[in-house]
């Protein structure tokens, strides 16, 4: 696989090796150049040594020096005109002395600018080589540049845009085909992985389409059998076919509470089953929490009768919630009933609306025995009942919490409850979405 | 008042034939299944008709729509049906029926039901 990765390492190994060659070149230059600085050192030397000649004294040291000279340069001719001079002058030859040091000098001169012109031919070398290195440094920089914006850049940004639409739900997710590398890599690992995720959705939306179906089969099934026990005994209770003795009647009373009781529960389970549904849809709207509690009492007259007991309920300011009028009625129902089951009679029953935590928190106080803490763990899960009160009013189905539960939760809320053994129970939940509406009055309401 | 009830389930349809009997003073037809359904409306006048929603052969929805449409009757048709949600009674409504009753019906106020949706369909 040629990789991103080796394609920056290629491209980055031959611009050094590049700039090896150049630099490489340089320096055999430069080492020359530095033999040339000896040779016109040479000549300096040189030309010192021989102004301090005097033609008819012979000089050991200055020989010497001539001959350290000649030993330091690299110049063959030059060494055979050092070498002739010195010649002349160890040997005190008055005749060959004048053209020997004339070739000496005119080599010298015409050295000295060989050697000047050199040294001027390097500099301007030194120069375009340092302009040659900047350039390259400044393509090499620009064609990274290039490469990495087209390489790696543009598939990450087009990688994200790709990611960003899929979760938005735009599932249009193949651009092109992925390049051999990495990120192309990278790209064909997101596209298998966003095919299993929309297998997976695929899946479970049939799941829940199946289970939703299997709902209505079985309500059918159970509503149907249920349906002609409950009509066979109204008709016997009638009387129409002979009037039934007192033992009869109370036979029949129990199977038509159970009846209705069975009728009940398989109701709340659906009812259950379909707001844990992944596909189940709340019908939010605007309005009272106040007028919602109202409802929900009302609607439990016949048990507070029975019960006998006392609703106080204590609002706060015109509370709106967004919710779903008939849920949330339903959640406070459970309660209420519930705190109407475990109060004795005479006793209230108290109700509070009030604002915490940027929620509404309702909570409905009963003045019943309370729940040990191990139940209260254990409180909300289904069927669930407590030890039955003494005066049985009506026998639950187990599934009156767990449903308030649910729909809480639904509506993005929370339930809980505080309680002792001895002192009541307080269940309260919350509902993020709320505002206030000065329109309406507060108030402490009996009932 | 002639009233045809379409049923599969005989407990159900034995029981409610008696509690109509019961007010309505004349004897109930009974017809087991979609079929028989058709063939006693394109045989008989009805004053009301029951149907169940699931039974064999057509089911409640289509016996409505060929009731409707093909045998032009017009006599008030109120399903009985276990299926609870919205999008089935409005199924039923849209094929011409004039009412809906949830199954398990209460035996005690079911004729008020329908006398209910009756006076409705007589507005």
């Amino acid at each position: 696989m040629r990789g991103i990765l080796s394609r920056i390492k290629t491209s980055y190994l031959f611009f050094t090796l590049l700039a090896l060659s150049v630099g490489g070149y340089y320096f055999t230059e430069y080492n020359k150049f530095q033999s040339q600085v000896e040779e016109e050192s040479i000549y300096f030397e040189l030309q010192n040594v021989i102004h301090k000649i005097n033609p008819s004294n012979y000089n050991k040291d200055l020989q010497f020096d001539l001959q350290k000279l000649r030993s330091r340069t690299q110049n063959s001719s030059r060494q055979k005109r050092i070498s002739d001079f010195i010649q002349v002058y160890s040997s005190q030859n008055q005749r060959l002395y004048p053209q020997r040091l004339n070739e000496l000098n005119d080599f010298e001169s015409k050295n000295f600018q060989e050697l000047q012109k050199r040294k001027n031919k390097f500099v301007e070398f030194t120069t375009y080589t340092l302009m040659a290195l900047i350039a390259l440094s400044i393509f090499n920089m620009l064609f990274y540049l290039s490469g990495l914006q087209r390489q790696i850049f543009h598939p990450i940004q087009n990688l994200t845009l790709k990611i960003n639409d899929f979760v938005n739900g735009n599932y249009q997710y193949y651009f092109n085909t992925p390049t051999d590398d990495e990120l192309g890599h990278l790209e064909t690992s997101f596209n298998h992985m966003a095919e299993t995720v929309l297998k997976n959705m695929e899946e479970l939306k049939a799941l829940d389409a199946a289970k939703s179906e299997f709902m209505n089969i079985v309500s059918h099934e159970l509503r149907t059998p249920m349906t002609s026990i409950k009509g066979s005994i109204a008709l016997i209770m009638t009387g129409k076919w002979g009037e039934l003795p007192d033992k009869v009647k109370n036979l029949l009373n129990i199977a038509e509470q159970e009846t209705n009781r069975l009728i009940r529960m398989t109701n709340d389970f659906l009812d259950l089953a379909k707001i844990e549904a992944r596909s189940y849809s709340l019908d939010k709207k605007w309005q009272p929490i106040d007028s919602i509690l109202e409802a929900s009492i009302q609607g439990l007259k016949g048990l507070q009768e029975k019960a006998k007991v006392h609703i106080d309920w204590h609002t706060d300011a015109g509370i709106e919630v967004f919710a779903d009028k008939d849920r949330v009625q339903q959640i406070i129902t459970n309660l209420l009933s519930n705190a109407m089951k475990f109060t004795p009679e005479g006793q209230s029953i108290q109700i509070f609306t009030e604002i915490e935590n940027q929620h509404v928190k309702v909570s409905v106080k009963d003045a019943g025995p309370g729940i040990s803490e191990e139940n209260q763990k254990l409180i909300f899960q289904k069927f669930r009942q407590a030890a039955s009160p003494d005066r049985p009013l009506v026998k639950g189905t187990g599934l009156g919490l767990s449903i308030a539960k649910a729909l809480v939760e639904a509506h993005g809320g929370k339930i809980a409850l505080k309680s002792d053994i001895g002192r009541g129970s307080t269940f309260y939940f919350s509902l993020p979405e709320y505002r206030r509406n000065e329109d309406t009055l507060s108030g402490e309401h009996a009932a | 008042m002639k009233i045809l009830l379409a049923e599969d389930d005989s407990s159900i349809s034995t029981i409610l034939s008696m509690i109509l009997e019961q007010f309505s003073g004349h004897a109930v037809d009974l017809a087991p299944d979609g079929k028989q359904a058709i063939e006693l409306l394109q045989q008989n006048y009805y004053d009301l008709i029951l149907l169940d929603s699931m039974m064999p052969y057509f089911d409640g929805l289509q016996v409505c729509k060929l009731a409707r449409e093909n045998l032009q009757v017009t006599a008030p048709i109120i399903f009985l049906s276990a299926k609870t949600a919205e999008e089935n009674k409005k199924k039923c409504l849209d094929v011409g029926a004039n009412g809906y009753i949830e199954k398990p019906f209460d035996p005690t106020s079911i004729w008020q039901q329908i006398e209910s949706i009756l006076q409705r369909v007589a507005s």
